[in-house]
């Protein structure tokens, strides 16, 4: 997260998201399996791909953008 | 209304913050959020004591009760707690009361995503103050216990020595030991639940070789060897000797397990930082 202000976003906006998406893992037991890999990653320095699915997962929202005003 | 003052959130963005960033974030989380922590430890302290009849009885009652089963141990002879520097039931009500401290901490620290599950999903909420407030309440509860040991310790004829005024200073290690592995803890308990069924097994294990209810020069040598390894073994004995007026034996084991502690409770925190969102979706 960045806390100082940037000057190219409106500051008419109550919020603004930009090509977010949402992936869920059908199978429970491999999301959790996932978490674990993803948690093992980010500990260790290296955060995994965000833009990609892995077996089983699939994307409910992709690509999404727009702003509250 | 126009605002000048806002937050940006990118993929991976906790990932891009160093370890001294995180440390001092949680730290000014934690001072910035001071009436919310006095607010909560307020709350769940005389929470506990209204809901039940004997009340505040259960700060006196629950370590008689303990110090009664070690007791009954004892004399039965099951138990060999080997030679020690004091009488059996003083020994051992100071150590299951420090060693509570330890384990209540621990506890609390590796079910902090549980604790908040029902609004921590929905609200962005600062769990390191969650954290400070068990924190705080177990030491409170530690210093309601003191009372009965100070009462017992004198019977015994143990009066306070200066050394008493250490006793806090020496709780320290402990407490970000238990803190530490805690945080590690609640972090894998979420995305691998079977993790933390083992380690709470290991945990109540780890009692067992600990200097707790019997006296670290036991006959056994494999357990005396575990017991010089085990780091626990130098914080606890440290604490309780500061209460007891013994001497600190072992100045490099104790200042190796501090250092270990405060390297365990830096690590939990910096898990906690950077894996929180992650685990809070898989709660």
């Amino acid at each position: 997260m960045t806390e100082n202000p940037r000057p190219m976003i409106d500051q008419g906006h109550a919020i603004s998201f930009q090509k977010v998406g949402k992936r869920f893992c059908r199978n429970l037991k491999r999301s959790l399996f996932y978490g674990f890999l993803d948690v093992s990653r980010i500990f260790a320095g290296a955060p995994p791909d965000t833009t990609r699915l892995r077996k089983d997962e699939f994307w409910a929202l992709s690509d999404l953008s727009f702003e509250v005003r | 209304m126009q605002s000048t003052d806002h937050a940006v959130y990118e993929p991976n963005y906790r990932a891009k913050a160093t370890s001294i960033q995180i440390w001092s974030k949680c730290l000014r989380t934690i001072c910035r959020r001071k009436d919310l922590l006095f607010y909560l430890v307020r709350r769940d302290f005389l929470s506990d004591f209204k809901r039940s009849f004997i009340s505040a009885g259960w700060v006196l009652i629950t370590p008689a009760l303990a110090v009664i089963s070690w007791l009954f141990f004892n004399h039965t002879n099951i138990l060999n707690p080997g030679r020690l520097p004091i009488p059996y039931p003083a020994y051992v009500l100071l150590s299951t009361l420090i060693w509570k401290l330890f384990i209540g901490i621990y506890q609390s620290g590796s079910n902090l995503f549980f604790e908040s599950a029902s609004f921590g999903i929905d609200v962005r909420f600062h769990r390191e103050v969650l954290l400070a407030k068990q924190i705080i309440l177990h030491v409170l509860n530690l210093a309601a216990g003191l009372l009965i040991i100070e009462a017992v310790l004198v019977y015994y004829g143990i009066l306070p020595t200066w050394k008493m005024l250490s006793f806090p200073v020496t709780l320290i290690p402990l407490i970000l030991m238990g803190a530490g592995i805690g945080l590690l803890a609640s972090v894998y308990s979420v995305v691998l639940p079977d993790s933390k069924k083992w380690l709470d097994y290991g945990m109540q294990l780890l009692m067992f070789v600990t200097p707790v209810v019997y006296s670290p020069q036991v006959d056994n040598e494999l357990i005396r060897e575990i017991i010089r390894l085990n780091p626990i073994s130098y914080l606890l004995d440290w604490s309780r000797s500061s209460l007891t007026g013994g001497s600190f034996d072992h100045p490099l084991g104790f200042l190796l397990g501090s250092i270990g502690a405060l390297a365990v409770f830096l690590l939990g925190l910096r898990l906690l930082y950077l894996a929180e969102d992650k685990v809070v979706e898989k709660l």
